[in-house]
């Protein structure tokens, strides 16, 4: 994991986004524990209570669950659910997309256009 | 008021870094050296103007003169140990108010020290007895000199005692010496006044010790009321 | 949430300062910052939290039960130090091991011993040593620490461990506050003073500001952080941004200054720009504020 400390993106926001993704993408698994609070606060050279609310944030998305006294573990993800979530990913990307387009005055069609290119690009 | 297992000894150590009987032995031997640095300078002196070791062993012995130098060297170790305070802001200050047993431990520590103060006191006397039976230098009252010194000091440690309700530091590190030679003084020079009646000097002695329990006890109730609590 | 120490009312009384009331918590699990300028009272409140000195009135109870400094089980689990001259100057680390050892029941000498070298003091079981007069501040800071973290606690209370400190030793600071919370996971707590938070922020949870003798604001420092935004803007707009602003300083050509979140919208209709303020602006601000009501 790595953190970027004089960013613009809070610090708790990226230790979820990359847990998230880890998650997401199998890497960990329904079951797997969360490193400890304290303990991923000392790995990362942060504040306890920053981990604290990157794993209260993927809690609340229903990603992991707190076990009391014990920490944080990964839930069963239902295939829905992940789908959702990764829709959620993926409108996000879009709207960053959508948004650099309006700035640099890119109609839908070129957009459109260059997102198929990149696609076969990376079907390739 | 908790209770816990510290001894006097251990009390001690946690405000000096050295137990009761080692503080002891530090001050016990400091006096005597002391005591023979200064008398052992006054003998080369008079031994460079009497040209003999027995003239100059007569010039000193029997004069006042050991007697008068037994009563300030002693003096001077009991003023060092007495006055050494462990208020709030002066190191070490604020640990010791959070170790356990709190003022306890403070009230064992003091009880040490005064222990340790009366033994040297005694120390240093027994070896002026020995340097008097000996005929290394002689007392002009022998044993009753002795016991005239021993008692007048241990007014002084009381009295050094009573000094801590002068609040002022420097007032206070300004009168005690004072305090302790003037009542050192009449040690020297009450057994030529009653021709070295030891019961007189022991009556003093016997004065004296109730008079340093009632002492310690008021300084520590004045410390605790007025600096611990505050 | 569990408090290692709940604050109720303390006051104490001097001839010119009054301190308190002082309403505060230090949460179980986290470390604690006490912030605020010289003089602002956090030394007054510290000593009587650790029994140093006495209060005038008011309750501090600890974990969750304990009221009474004077009990020596509540004694042994606080590790206290003051900010200088915490031992008597002609010590040697190895006086300090004995009379540590003596006045709690939980001091292990052989970790007294890996923490001196950690700190590069030298081994304090070692016949020839100095005395701590002869350590530079921060060694003998480091030296006080030592002989506080070589004891199994529940809860440190550091006064100014930073100040005496250089940059190196002040990061090293923050992972032993790390190293002691995750050593035990949520059951350790550290409250600390500090009038410079920028070296800290990384190792503070909970912030408690300070001003005049009073807290002026306490609270999860990302909680801290989404309640207060960092404001700034061109000066010829700063007079119409103040009003909705905590506190503000300026030059000629603009201005900065905290505000809460919620007038974030009234304040982007100013031509402003809003971020998250880091915990250090976040002080600025507060004290800020707190000076200009004083004046």
């Amino acid at each position: 994991m790595k953190i970027y400390q004089n960013s613009n993106e809070p610090i708790y926001k990226q230790i979820a986004v990359q847990l998230r993704e880890q998650i997401l993408t199998g890497k960990l698994k329904a079951g797997d524990p969360l490193p400890s609070i304290r303990g991923l606060a000392q790995d990362l050279k942060i504040s306890v209570i920053t981990t604290m609310k990157a794993y209260e944030e993927l809690a609340s998305e229903g990603l992991v669950t707190a076990s009391k006294g014990k920490g944080y573990y990964v839930n069963a993800q239902d295939e829905r659910m992940l789908k959702e979530q990764h829709m959620r990913q993926l409108e996000k990307h879009l709207s960053d997309a959508i948004y650099s387009a309006k700035i640099a005055g890119v109609g839908l069609e070129e957009v459109e256009q260059t997102l198929e290119m990149l696609w076969n690009f990376d079907e390739e | 008021m908790t209770n816990n297992t510290l001894t006097l000894s251990q009390a001690h150590k946690i405000y000096t870094g050295d137990g009761m009987g080692l503080h002891a032995l530090k001050l016990g031997i400091g006096g005597i050296l002391m005591y023979s640095a200064t008398i052992s300078a006054f003998f080369i002196v008079m031994l460079m103007s009497q040209g003999s070791v027995s003239e100059a062993r007569n010039e000193l012995s029997g004069t006042g003169f050991i007697n008068t130098f037994l009563a300030i060297d002693a003096g001077i170790i009991l003023m060092i140990t007495g006055l050494m305070h462990y208020d709030r802001q002066l190191p070490g200050g604020k640990y010791f108010r959070t170790v356990k047993g709190g003022f306890d431990t403070y009230r064992k520590m003091k009880n040490a020290s005064l222990i340790a103060r009366v033994t040297a006191l005694i120390a240093i006397l027994i070896f002026g007895a020995f340097s008097h039976l000996l005929g290394v230098f002689k007392l002009s009252y022998g044993i009753s000199d002795i016991i005239y010194i021993g008692a007048f000091l241990l007014l002084s440690i009381g009295e050094v005692n009573f000094m801590n309700y002068i609040k002022n530091p420097a007032l206070r590190g300004f009168l005690t010496p004072f305090i302790i030679f003037a009542t050192g003084l009449p040690g020297v020079i009450l057994p030529n006044v009653f021709d070295g009646n030891i019961y007189i000097g022991l009556a003093v002695a016997a004065v004296a010790v109730p008079f340093i329990l009632i002492s310690q006890k008021a300084m520590l109730s004045d410390y605790k009321k007025n600096k611990w609590n505050q | 949430m569990n408090n290692a120490i709940e604050i109720n009312g303390i006051t104490k009384k001097y001839k010119d300062f009054m301190l308190g009331e002082v309403h505060a918590s230090v949460p179980c699990g986290f470390a604690t910052a006490l912030i605020g300028a010289n003089g602002a009272g956090k030394t007054t409140l510290i000593d009587i939290l650790c029994g140093v000195t006495g209060k005038t009135s008011g309750e501090a109870v600890y974990f969750g039960n304990m009221t009474d400094i004077d009990n020596d089980n509540l004694r042994n689990r606080i590790g206290y130090c003051s900010s200088a001259n915490f031992f008597p100057l002609e010590w040697t680390l190895k006086k300090v091991a004995d009379s540590v050892e003596l006045g709690f029941d939980n001091f292990n000498r052989q970790r007294f011993s890996e923490l001196c070298k950690r700190f590069k003091l030298g081994d304090p079981a070692e016949k020839k040593q100095k005395k701590l007069v002869q350590l530079s501040d921060g060694n003998k800071m480091r030296a006080y620490l030592a002989s506080v973290l070589a004891r199994d606690t529940e809860l440190l209370v550091l006064d100014e461990p930073a100040s005496s400190l250089d940059p190196l030793a002040r990061d090293m600071l923050c992972d032993l506050f790390r190293e002691y919370l995750s050593e035990r996971d949520g059951e350790r707590s550290i409250l600390f003073s500090t009038h410079n938070i920028a070296d800290m922020e990384y190792a503070t949870d909970y912030a408690v500001f300070m001003a005049n003798g009073k807290v002026i604001e306490q609270g999860f420092v990302e909680d801290l952080k989404e309640k207060y935004i960092l404001v700034h803007g061109d000066a010829e707009n700063a007079d119409k941004a103040r009003p909705f602003m905590i506190s503000c300083s300026g030059g000629r050509t603009s201005f900065e200054g905290i505000a809460l979140a919620e007038n974030a919208g009234m304040l982007s209709t100013f031509d402003t720009a809003v971020e998250t303020p880091t915990l250090q602006q976040l002080s600025v601000g507060i004290l800020r504020k707190a000076e200009e009501d004083d004046q």
